[in-house]
Order: structure tokens, then sequence, then C-alpha cells
């Protein structure tokens, strides 16, 4: 998993703004989705970033923090953000 | 270190 070659992507403070760059779509990312997409991009596994996301935010159910990453991730995959 | 309220992931798509 690695995000695309088609898109280049900057952290504005918590944030992330990525964009695509042969369409022009840009997306934001809320803090929880910036920190799994820095996740991705250091080569964390799910599990990994669900351990991360914990430690930072007041969840400690990992299962369910690890199914919303799942979902980020589908969404990512859908619009071609990730490979 | 205090940690913050959980938010679910969330990515808003903006025309080019």
């Amino acid at each position: 998993m690695e995000i695309s070659k088609n898109v280049t992507w900057k952290p504005l403070g918590e944030k992330i703004v990525a964009v695509k760059v042969d369409s022009g779509e840009y997306y934001t990312m809320n803090e929880v989705s910036s920190l799994i997409w820095r996740g991705i991009n250091d080569g964390k596994t799910v599990d990994e970033i669900a351990v991360l996301i914990s430690q930072e935010y007041d969840n400690d159910d990992t299962e369910s923090i690890k199914k919303d990453i799942e979902e980020q991730i589908s969404e990512w995959k859908q619009e071609l953000l990730i490979l | 270190m205090e940690r913050k309220a959980y938010m679910k992931p969330a990515t808003n798509k903006h025309a080019s």
C-alpha cells in the first residue's frame, strides 16, 4: 500500500491537503485521517496506525479504530489516492 | 500527555 505518484500532498498544521496532479481535484483530511495518511507514507501497518491513534486520541477500542482506518483506506483506494 | 477527543477519519473532496 502506497500513496499514488499522481498525488502531491502537504501538511497544513495537523491536517493534510492532497492534490491529484492530473485532474486538479484536491482533498482535505481531518486530523485522524491525516495521521492515517502519514502512517501509510511511513510504511506502517493498519495495526501500527491504530496503536498510534489510540495513544493520541481518547479511544482505547483498537478494533473499532482499525475498522475506521480500513473504511478510510477503502475510500482513498476508490479515489485512486493510494494503490 | 492528555489525549485529544477522537473523531472518525474524514476526507473531503473538492473540484479542481
